[in-house]
């Protein structure tokens, strides 16, 4: 009987210590100040595409110093890269009308200083792959800013290299983020 | 007394690993809030086309009869590969009427100068850019729409379209002025400004293309 008492007692401090904290707040981002840039190269030009229409939210402490978890989502269709023509291949090739939305959610949340050591998982054209990558944080009075890049390879996802004039464009996909919390 | 402790410590367990939630279990409820967010519906056609989409591939167009051509997602994802095969062949018959015109404007020059044995081959070769230029026209004239709605400000395809207007425009009166040379050999001139108007537009609107 003491065995299962302590057995208990042992689990449950232990659970305790990993639960989430009370003071722990759900943060959504503030579309009218955040954007996520896509840049590709094409041998005859290279061009960006932003989206405006950026959803994330984080799990943050009040003071918004400590990111526990971070989701973002965003349309395909809301990157705008000048021309619709282009953003209309972007879609066909990643099959936007089935799969309209890329996210990402993280599995791992690293601080070291202003600097967070994010990992997690894309989902785009229907397939989920692992990444991680490094963000900087900033306070701007009491909206907290994290900004970064990383790059993805189309292929990867499954997805064709759009064409122009029969010529592929890279595989690489830059991308660029800044979100306001 | 052990009862007690026993049953404490029970709820104590229960709560406390309710309260743990996994990372996976709050990431996943973190993306089911960002949906929840979102209620935006997807667009499946822009709003605006040209009339000659919007005959073809417009909510009631005339494809829309067809249950291969119903306006679902998986369908109009089908339509952007047929958009885009036929805006592929679009830009290699339209490489293949640039050649052809610019072989026609060499012709057409040495006729104007006097060189009359040119002019069956003129009009042959009239005839074969004309063909090369409406079918290239018309794959994209009837192309199904874009996904989306055509984006504000200046871009090269907004360029590549205006300049359609301008070499469509000069093609048709190349052809009409072409018809009336035989009746009247001062118009010539005219037919002669409109060809190059037409292959300086058209050859501009290719460039447009590439920024």
């Amino acid at each position: 009987m003491k065995n299962i008492f302590f057995f208990l007692l042992l689990i449950g401090l232990a659970s305790s210590a990993l639960a989430q904290d009370a003071s722990t707040v759900k943060v959504f981002a503030d579309k009218k100040l955040s954007s996520i840039t896509y840049t590709m190269r094409h041998p005859l030009h290279t061009w960006d595409g932003t989206s405006k229409d950026v959803n994330s939210v984080i799990l943050t402490n009040a003071d918004k110093l400590q990111l526990t978890q971070v989701a973002v989502s965003v349309k395909l269709g809301s990157f705008d890269s000048k021309n619709a023509n282009r953003d209309s291949h972007m879609i066909e090739v990643a099959e936007g009308l089935k799969y309209p939305i890329i996210s990402f959610s993280s599995t791992s949340i690293q601080t070291q200083g202003d600097v967070l050591l994010i990992k997690g998982n894309v989902s785009f054209h229907g397939v989920t792959q692992p990444i991680n990558f490094e963000a900087k944080r900033k306070m701007l009075g009491t909206n907290l800013e994290v900004s970064g890049a990383f790059t993805l390879k189309m292929t990867q996802f499954k997805i064709e290299p759009p064409s122009l004039l029969g010529v592929a464009a890279d595989d690489e996909l830059k991308l660029k983020f800044k979100v306001v919390y | 007394m052990k009862k007690l402790l026993f049953t404490c410590s029970l709820l104590f367990f229960f709560l406390a690993t309710s309260f743990a939630q996994t990372d996976s279990t709050q990431t996943i409820n973190l993306l089911q809030d960002l949906s929840l967010a979102d209620s935006s519906q997807l667009q499946l056609l822009p709003n605006k086309m040209i009339p000659t989409q919007r005959l073809l591939w417009g909510p009631k167009g005339l494809m829309r009869s067809f249950n291969r051509f119903e306006l679902t997602p998986e369908k109009r994802q089908n339509e952007l590969k047929l958009r885009r095969t036929m805006l592929g062949v679009h830009q290699i018959l339209g490489f293949a009427t640039l050649g052809g015109m610019v072989a026609q404007g060499i012709i057409g020059g040495k006729l104007y100068n006097g060189r009359y044995d040119l002019k069956d081959t003129h009009e042959a070769l009239g005839a074969a850019v004309n063909i090369g230029y409406f079918t290239t026209a018309s794959l994209s004239l009837f192309a199904p729409p874009k996904a989306l709605d055509e984006r504000k400000g200046y871009s090269s395809i907004k360029l590549h379209k205006w300049l359609a207007v301008v070499h469509m425009s000069a093609m048709i009166a190349t052809n009409v002025l072409a018809g009336m040379t035989e009746d009247h050999p001062n118009l010539k001139k005219y037919h002669r400004a409109a060809a190059y108007t037409a292959f300086g537009a058209y050859a501009a609107s290719m460039i447009a293309i590439k920024f």
